[in-house]
């Protein structure tokens, strides 16, 4: 079972009513459990249903899930007294969601224990000398078959079928949604694909899968979902060294791809007319408007406090260069002067002044939530960000500064801890081109982590730079994170993506960071609003 | 056969309107275009509808006549989307109606953007499918527009069928509504034709007398889609709305007070245990109107003793329950009105 699988919405939800059989099956007071029919109307009645909500938390979903469920099940259902019907599908259903909600986690936590299980396993062969316990001898017949991850959940899943044989659909939908997704191709023989047919085009099937699972999670606090940097950190430090990481990553290459994430950096997917269509009809639907390239810029700070390579100003002396000259200040004091009727002096031409600064430290919050998966003009949010990080980071080529990436869902991890870019651009890129998104969004936990790291730095200037599109949990802890950061003497800046960013809280964050606001509509504007925010130009 | 065809001399006398209804006849089908039907996917329709409008547009459409009903338009929407037909219940005068009505035209998949029908028990198969007028038919031809008299499962082909009051519909129409459903063929006297639609229809739970039980197979295709009573704010804004509006050309507006005894009065009745069938929405707000205008034209202001005696004209019809005896019932009606009248009271001074 691929994290795909596990997370797809059209999975959960056959899951769920597959449990719901049994449930009913099972039940005395029942007479019939149900046509197969109305099963089916379920899962397809539930998903458009999903669809067409504005952004689900795992509340909404349980909700809906159960209310669309009993309304699709009530006429086809049969119990003793019909009195109690509607009582016992409820009792079916939550039943079914809890058991589906556990195992959902118990998949997560497998999956990484499994993670660490076979990292430990390498790492031992790696010494010389391969211990022969039960855990090697599962995780080896476990690749007998494929993998072991994959085989694992799989058999489960075949245990529990094996008890419905009535029900074969829910087999069918997976099979289905097997062959629809590009992860797998199996063929699924002469299994009728009753959502394409009555409803869903096949050529969008994967976009649709990816549609609703950000609907799904793309809502904040929802399922775990570990981000990139929590998966490698599980194997080394936070702070380790970049090239120790990018070898963890080397490593846990494999297990990615069996997820379904596979490295991705330029646009090699280029939107195709269908991806645009399917766009077209997600704005359409949630009804969102302009995609106007648009970029509104706050500036808290002066320059003074800002690191650029300027820190501070003074008067004139003779021997400055007149290229240095502060115009602006200048021109104040001039004018200022000339309103009092005296004499200007040396003293009111304002000098910038370069401070020793060599480099400045930079911490990059980059939001992988859920809803980073959605798509805009066919590509999906993250993909464009990622490749903004990739212009950041070639841009940082030229200059001597230190970066570090933080990615942030539903908690923070530091995907890379300060590394100069001009040395370790390639690492850095090849870390950068795995990162994938999903889950919530915790922009508080990710402040907490940028102070951590420039808590070592012993430059001058620190600066962060947060980028999200979304609603934080916790916007009061975000307050105060920003507050100890300015204290360690760190100035932050915020980017907002899209229509639905916490504006308000992004600009206080700013306003106590002393950085820049950045809005941007379009995730397209991102490389730009990187490379404003570090020239602090306007 | 021949002779209609031949337009005898005599008709040009009546020219014009000869022509007029000619023009009628074009409009309506012949037997042999009924034939060449093509299958439609009513469901794509209806999914291409909701990505032209946009949820929230269907939705604060739907506002403007129902409110509350949100989340269980969404529930129809998916639905349809998907091609499953729909059943929506609840207690008399909650909107069933009015919703399956306002989500159809708010679609507009097709001109006319619905087709309805009020069910009866008395209504025959034919009347559902349509008939093959003989006479018509001997003397102009099969093809004539007006041999075949349609019924309103061929009309529907390509759009939405309502069919309001579903539950009293005898098993004979329920057969071939069945048909029509599973098959996507009406069989006329041997002609078969094409309709597709989807179905949204109405009933009261099947608690209230004077209802069949939809055949387990008709019921296997459709869901349930449950209106509740609303809840008192929502009620509230109801009654007052609505209520305004019938009183609009009068130029008189409801007093507050009397709208918050009429929604404490129903919500109490609906929430009693020796109550089964309470009061409906539409009753509620003809009796609060009602109250009002009976004193606009006496030239007065309206009394909480208008209110009483028109709720209670109004509801003592409709409202079924524990009662031995029509007078019992009364007193029952009246003594909640008191006790709404306390309450509201209450809430009124706070
Ligand atoms: N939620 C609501 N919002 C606004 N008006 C409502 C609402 N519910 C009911 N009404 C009012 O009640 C009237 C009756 O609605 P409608 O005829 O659709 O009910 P129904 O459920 O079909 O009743 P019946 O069971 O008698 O057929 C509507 O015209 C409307 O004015
Ligand atoms: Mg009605």
């Amino acid at each position: 079972m691929n994290l795909h699988k596990a997370c797809d919405p059209l999975g959960l939800i056959s899951d769920i009513l597959h449990y719901v059989y049994e449930f009913l099956s099972n039940d005395a007071r029942v007479i019939r459990p149900g046509s197969v029919r109305s099963y089916e109307a379920a899962v397809a009645d539930i998903y458009v249903r999903l669809l067409l909500e504005e952004g689900i938390d795992e509340r909404k979903f349980c909700d809906i899930v159960k209310r669309v469920g009993i309304e699709n099940l009530l006429l086809s259902v049969e119990t003793q007294s019909p009195e109690e019907k509607k009582v016992i599908l409820e009792e079916a259903f939550n039943y079914a969601l809890t058991k589906v909600m556990r195992k959902l986690e118990e998949n997560i936590i497998r999956r990484s224990t499994e993670l660490e299980r076979d990292y430990d396993k390498e790492r031992s062969t790696e010494g010389g000398r391969a211990i022969p316990d039960s855990t090697h001898d599962k995780a080896k017949k476990g690749e007998g078959k494929s993998n072991s991850l994959d085989s694992l959940s799989e058999s489960e899943l075949d245990g529990s079928s094996t008890t419905l044989d009535n029900i074969s659909f829910v087999r069918q939908r997976r099979e289905t949604v097997h062959s629809a997704g590009t992860y797998e191709a199996r063929v699924s023989g002469e299994v009728t694909d009753f959502v394409s047919q009555e409803s869903i085009e096949d050529e969008s099937f994967e976009n649709m899968i990816s549609t609703i699972y950000d609907a799904l999670y793309g809502g904040v606090g929802t399922v775990n979902f570990m981000n990139l940097a929590q998966l490698i950190n599980m194997f080394v430090r936070y702070d380790a060294n970049i090239v120790r990481k990018a070898q963890v990553l080397k490593k846990l290459e494999r297990y990615l791809k069996v997820y379904g994430f596979s490295a991705q950096l330029t646009f090699t997917r280029l939107a195709k007319g269908e991806r645009k269509l399917f766009e077209e009809f997600r704005r359409r639907v949630r009804g969102s408007s302009s995609e106007a390239a648009q970029m509104k810029v706050v500036k808290f700070s002066g320059s003074d406090r800002y690191p650029t390579y300027i820190i501070t100003t003074r008067e004139f002396k003779f021997g400055d260069s007149y290229s240095n000259i502060d115009l602006y200040k200048t021109a104040m004091n001039i004018s200022r002067k000339m309103i009092m009727g005296k004499l200007v002096t040396n003293k009111d031409l304002v000098v910038k002044e370069y401070a020793n600064i060599k480099s400045i430290d930079l911490v990059l919050c980059l939001d992988v939530s859920g809803s980073m998966r959605e798509l805009s003009w066919g590509i999906q949010k993250i993909e464009i960000a990622k490749d903004a990080v990739a212009k950041y980071v070639q841009f940082l080529m030229n200059t001597t500064d230190r970066l570090a990436l933080v990615l942030f869902n539903f908690r923070a991890d530091v995907l890379w801890t300060l590394h100069q870019v001009r040395r370790f651009w390639k690492y850095m890129l090849y870390l950068l081109s795995y990162v994938y998104a999903g889950g919530g969004t915790n922009l508080a936990h990710a402040l907490e982590r940028a102070r951590e790291i420039l808590v070592k730095s012993r430059s001058t200037a620190k600066h962060v730079v947060c980028v999200t599109d979304g609603r934080t949990v916790n916007a009061q802890l975000c307050v105060k994170e920003t507050i100890r950061l300015r204290r360690q003497g760190a100035t932050v800046s915020t980017i907002a993506v899209g229509e639905n960013s916490d504006d308000d809280l992004l600009m206080r964050i700013s306003r106590i960071g002393g950085g820049l606001f950045i809005k941007i509509n379009n995730m397209y504007d991102l490389s730009r609003a990187l490379i404003l925010d570090k020239l602090h130009l306007l | 056969m021949v002779m209609f065809k031949k337009t005898p001399e005599g008709a040009k006398t009546s020219q014009s309107s000869q022509g007029y209804s000619d023009k009628l006849l074009e409009h309506l089908p012949k037997l042999s275009d009924l034939l060449k039907r093509e299958p439609v996917a009513v469901e794509r329709l209806v999914a291409e509808a909701i990505k032209v409008k946009g949820v929230r547009r269907i939705l604060s459409e739907l506002d403007k006549v129902l409110k509350g009903l949100g989340d269980v338009a969404l529930d129809l929407l998916s639905s349809l989307a998907i091609g499953r037909h729909v059943l929506i219940m609840g207690p008399v005068g909650v909107g069933k109606t009015t919703l399956a009505e306002t989500i159809a035209e708010i679609l507009s998949i097709s001109d006319p953007p619905y087709i309805e029908v009020a069910c009866h028990s008395h209504m025959t198969a034919t009347e559902l499918t349509g008939d093959i007028d003989i006479a018509v038919a001997l003397q102009a031809g099969l093809d004539h527009p007006l041999a075949f008299i349609p019924g309103p499962l061929v009309m529907a082909h390509g759009k939405i069928l309502i069919l309001d009051e579903i539950n009293r519909l005898n098993p004979y129409s329920q057969a071939a509504l069945l048909q029509a459903l599973q098959e996507h063929y009406v069989y006329i006297r041997g002609f078969r034709i094409r309709s597709d639609f989807l179905v949204i229809a109405t009933s009261n739970p099947a608690e209230y007398s004077g209802v069949y039980e939809l055949s387990e197979a008709l019921a296997d295709r459709m869901k349930v889609i449950e209106i509740m009573f609303p809840d008192k704010e929502v009620l509230k804004g109801i009654l007052e709305w609505k209520s305004n509006n019938l009183l609009e050309h009068l130029g008189v507006k409801v007093p507050d007070f009397l709208t918050e005894i009429t929604t404490t009065f129903v919500s109490l009745l609906v929430q009693d245990a020796n109550i089964e069938v309470g009061p409906s929405i539409r009753s509620a707000i003809y009796a609060l109107a009602n109250s009002v205008s009976r004193a606009w034209i006496e030239g007065r202001e309206p009394s909480i003793n208008d209110l009483k005696m028109e709720l209670l004209e109004n509801m003592v019809s409709t409202v079924r329950g524990n009662f031995s005896s029509e007078q019992e019932k009364r007193e029952y009606l009246l003594k909640k009105f008191e006790e709404a009248l306390i309450v509201a009271k209450r809430t009124y001074k706070r």
